[in-house]
């Protein structure tokens, strides 16, 4: 490709808080460029996964490719890549930034900036991205453009005076914003003649042509035939086919310096194709690789267990197929006395975790019990060890145990002054420690906390929604381990320990925790046929106690001709209902009180 | 195989607290356009030979209450039974009624146009208590409905009883018992209280103004029922249903004993050729279907034969006699079905005796947890 057509490329991304309308807004572009036909446009294109649509949120990143006619009268190379916009994919948003060269930072007109647009604008500039803000739904009366520009100013430290106004929904503004990347946005650096050098920003499974990358060429140029290095293994791959998303998968002759497109190469596993490696020529190897991959680590882990233990293996199987796809997540075999044989999972964050979960029971047809999500807590024992625990059942005898850590995040919530009061409490109950308490506008505060991440993952988000009437937005990083007085609460069904219940908590908690779940599952289990009683114990001390009454009787008084069919459906449905539930010794245990410790955290 | 009709009549002149059923309130036009609809849909029945030409074995009218009809309205719809579909010699014919709309006059009339057995709704003895199950009527009228049904040629009466709804003692509930085995019935049908959905009992209670109904309570109740009735020469042949020797209602037999009958009215059920078929509960529709000319049916279920076995097993199971074994498809007496089989007899609910098996005491008290393991 001539250093002209290289100058004709723009590489860009959206930053936007969910529901801030970046899908729209890719839409208008796709539609502006005569990407897609009418026939094809469907409401937010690039969220392909099912889940993703239902969620309102992106998990995988693509790679659009547009082709724009500007004003100037050239046609320029528009390549749009899409960012997750979840805490929980943080890492991988950082490098799809990393493949462009400037960012649209979108920011809802009546919402303001929120947690999530701040802590990626901040990756952005810290990936030296040219940064153009965009404010959307300037259409709606409750807009505050100038509150928003100078929250944008005040926060990010942006310059605001060429901000661009736009309402993708009606459509207004669209073309200037395009306008925008052509002027703003530099074309990619890089050198043609120099041996390969490409990102990998993205990867993912395909049942034909195996692993798929994107990736963004920063010099050099790839095409079929020709043989690639993965820099972080030394794996070689034979090219075997090139292209680009627009948004359909069309295919090129290459890929050239600066572009930005999708690499298949008979690769079968994308636990190969490590996000941020760095791809080069076989024959010639760049000599200034990325500064490499990082291995993104697990910060939440949980059991799952087929609730029929004849899909153990129909589990392992899928585990694996899910793990070409995303190789974010870890997997290896447990056993539990009250579960049987199944799997402790590592995932990314709840959000991920939820996502692995449905799509195993959705795509693969299983029926899963989850156990409640733990962080990685560090032991240090007496005889010096250090211990990583993911699962409580593995967790030493307290006597062996000399200290505790546990993983520490920063986060950063903004909510509008009114809910501040709340969101003190909540944090307070949370064992947070407040660092900062800025405003954004005499409206908005922007709060920064460091709390415990055992503290968040359960259902800090779902609260921190509720108490600030949806309004506050989260983000947040890992600061490292601390030390703390934690400790392990089992739960008893009849006097027997159910291993899968245990959870580690702060002592200070432990009691409360004990009480609510007890009463919890309480209300979770059926009424057996033999009274059951709940305790929660720390070590052999019972610190809370919950009695189900067995059932006394089940009769239908009245079955005459017109309840036969009536009454065989909800018996039938109730047989169904049984299969759903674990038997843990002789008691009927349903698959939702596993995770009942989630509903309880609510002090 | 016998075979039976069911007459669904929607109609009631209050509605009690405790009821679920698919009702209106009655009045003479609704009665009309509802007879009229009601000998449409007999006539498209006999028209398309639903019943292969077998005369009835039953017939009940249910509701409701099938006595806000007049007598004349009542017999009218026997007669035209009569002529459609033919009655058997001995044909059972049941009629529900509530205590305060029958008249000796009437009451002769109907045993004369052939109406065998009458069903008296009492639920309670006492009169406090009907108010608090919203029933208004006394003790007093259900015993002289009895004496004049009795009077008037009635040999098979039936009463009907509630127990164990919250308000309701041990001693008035003995009472009741006391007072209606004095009345010297046929058969009785004494039903726990159940809270349904959508009735004034389940607002109440959600409300918090009454308690819920107390299991325990029930079964010290239902016991008491066992001890006095069987005493007093009733047995006990279905879960809640108790005769004088000879004296079970034949057309409720057929709904245990997997037998077919015809169903007709709004929301009434039917069962043949193993197909369950269910019209619509919505007086509206039901007309509208039958002046179209067209049977109001809402839903159709062919069973498989698998599902008419563990069907037959789960509903015969009600009856004191159980189910004989011998008569099931051996197909459906796999490996899986005898362990179940098998473990209920152990936890103490089935016993099999003589190729049959049937409930225990105790497992009568969890017939539906037994029908949800074999079905």
């Amino acid at each position: 490709m001539s250093k002209d057509l290289q100058t004709r490329i723009r590489n860009f991304s959206i930053i936007a808080h969910i529901d801030h309308g970046k899908s729209t807004l890719a839409d208008r572009f796709l539609e502006a460029t005569g990407a897609i036909t009418a026939r094809e446009f469907r409401e937010q294109i690039l969220d392909a996964m099912d889940l993703e649509r239902e969620r309102g949120i992106t998990i995988k990143a693509h790679a659009v490719a547009i082709r724009y006619q500007a004003k100037d009268g050239q046609t320029y190379s528009l390549h749009l890549i899409d960012t997750p916009g979840h805490v929980d994919f943080t890492y991988e948003v950082s490098r799809s930034l990393a493949a462009c060269e400037g960012a649209l930072l979108l920011v809802d007109a009546t919402q303001g900036v929120e947690a999530q647009t701040i802590a990626n604008a901040v990756l952005a500039i810290g990936n030296n991205l040219h940064i153009i803000p965009v404010i959307n739904k300037i259409d709606l009366p409750s807009a505050d453009i100038e509150g928003v520009k100078h929250q944008i100013q005040e926060v990010l430290g942006l310059d605001v005076k060429d901000a661009l106004l736009v309402s993708a929904k009606e459509g207004r503004g669209v073309q200037e914003v395009l306008e925008a990347v052509i002027q703003r946005i530099p074309p990619p650096a890089g050198d043609p003649d120099k041996p390969l050098k490409a990102l990998i920003f993205d990867s993912w499974f395909d049942n034909y042509q195996g692993v798929i990358v994107l990736t963004r060429v920063v010099d050099g140029g790839i095409r079929p035939g020709m043989k690639i290095r993965l820099m972080s293994n030394n794996r070689v791959f034979e090219v075997t086919e090139v292209g680009v998303f627009t948004p359909k998968r069309t295919k090129t002759d290459s890929l050239e310096c600066g572009e930005v497109g999708y690499v298949c190469a008979g690769i079968r596993e994308a636990a190969d194709t490590k996000i941020g490696d760095t791809i080069t020529d076989a024959a010639r190897s760049t000599d200034s690789p990325f500064p490499g991959y990082k291995e993104v680590k697990p910060l939440v882990f949980c059991g799952l267990y087929p609730t029929d233990t004849a899909q153990f293996e129909d589990l392992r199987d899928a585990l694996q197929k899910l793990r070409l796809n995303d190789s974010s997540f870890v997997y290896e075999p447990e056993t539990s006395l009250a579960l049987g044989f199944g799997f402790r999972c590592g995932f990314l964050g709840l959000l991920h975790m939820d996502i692995v979960r449905e799509r195993l029971e959705r795509e693969y047809g299983l029926s899963l019990i989850a156990t409640a999500p733990t962080v990685v807590y560090r032991v240090l024992t007496t005889p010096g060890e250090v211990l990583s625990i993911d699962n409580p059942a593995k967790l030493p005898a307290p006597s062996s145990v000399e200290c505790f850590e546990e993983p520490f995040i920063q986060a950063t919530i903004i909510t509008p002054e009114r809910y501040v009061g709340n969101i003190l409490q909540l944090c307070q109950e949370r064992r947070g420690v407040q660092k900062g308490l800025q405003y954004l506008d005499p409206t908005r505060v922007m709060l920064t906390y460091e709390l415990p991440l055992n503290e968040v993952i359960l259902d800090f988000f779902d609260r921190l929604k509720s108490k600030t009437q949806g309004y506050a937005s989260l983000d947040y990083e890992l600061i490292g381990y601390r030390e703390s007085d934690l400790v392990k609460l089992d739960i008893l069904l009849n006097g027997e320990t159910v291993d899968a219940l245990s959870f580690i908590t702060h002592r200070d908690k432990a009691q409360v925790r004990g009480r609510h779940l007890a009463e919890k599952m309480k209300e979770l289990i059926p009424k057996p046929m033999f009274e059951v009683a709940i305790q929660a114990a720390i070590g052999n001390k019972v610190i809370a106690r919950e009695t189900v009454g067995a059932l006394r009787k089940n009769v239908t008084a009245k079955c005459y001709g017109g309840d036969i069919t009536r009454k065989r459906k909800l018996w039938e449905k109730q047989k169904e209902g049984k299969k759903r539930m674990k038997q843990v010794g002789r008691v009927e245990v349903p698959k939702e009180a596993f995770l009942a410790m989630l509903k309880v955290t609510g002090e | 195989m016998a075979i039976g009709l069911y007459i669904h009549v929607p109609f009631c002149r209050t509605r009690c607290h405790f009821c679920a059923f698919y009702l209106q309130i009655h009045r003479d036009d609704k009665a009309q356009r509802y007879l009229a609809s009601l000998a449409r849909e007999i006539r498209l029945h006999a028209d398309l030979n639903s019943l292969g030409g077998r005369h009835l074995d039953t017939v009940y009218f249910g509701g409701g209450t099938p006595t806000t009809l007049l007598p004349d309205q009542l017999t009218g719809i026997l007669e035209l039974i009569r002529e459609c579909f033919g009655l058997q010699e001995r044909a059972e014919v049941t009629l529900e009624a509530h205590p305060n709309t029958v008249t000796a006059e009437g009451l002769r009339c109907l045993v004369r146009a052939g109406f065998t057995r009458i069903s008296f709704g009492v639920q309670s003895m006492d009169d406090d208590e009907l108010v608090l199950i919203g029933r208004r009527t006394h003790g007093t009228t259900a015993r002289a409905a009895v004496v004049a049904a009795r009077r008037a040629g009635f040999a098979n009466i039936n009463l009907d009883l509630i127990y164990g709804y919250p308000g309701q003692t041990i001693a008035s509930w003995r009472a009741t018992l006391d007072e209606t085995i004095a009345l010297e019935p046929t058969h009785l049908s004494c039903y726990a209280f159940t809270l349904e959905d959508h009735t004034r009992f389940q607002v109440d209670v959600r409300r918090g103004d009454r308690a819920e109904p107390d299991a325990e309570f029930q079964n010290v109740m239902e016991d008491e029922a066992l001890r006095r009735l069987a005493a007093a020469g009733y047995e006990r042949y279905e879960i809640s249903n108790f005769s004088r020797p000879g004296y079970t209602c034949r057309h409720n037999l057929l709904y245990w004993q997997g037998d077919e009958y015809l169903g007709l009215g709004p929301s009434a059920q039917s069962y043949l050729n193993g197909c369950r078929f269910g019209n619509v509960d919505d007086l509206t529709a039901y007309h509208r279907a039958l002046e179209a000319g067209r049977l109001p049916i809402l839903e159709v279920e062919q069973l498989s034969p698998g599902q008419r076995v563990r069907e037959a097993v789960a509903f015969g199971l009600r009856l004191t006699e159980g189910v004989d074994l011998g008569e099931l498809s051996s197909d459906s007496m796999n490996g899986e079905w005898e362990r179940t089989l098998n473990r209920l007899v152990e936890r103490g609910w089935l016993e099999e005796r003589s190729g049959r098996i049937r409930l225990t005491g105790l497992g009568r008290r969890f017939a539906d947890s037994v029908a949800v393991e074999l079905l």
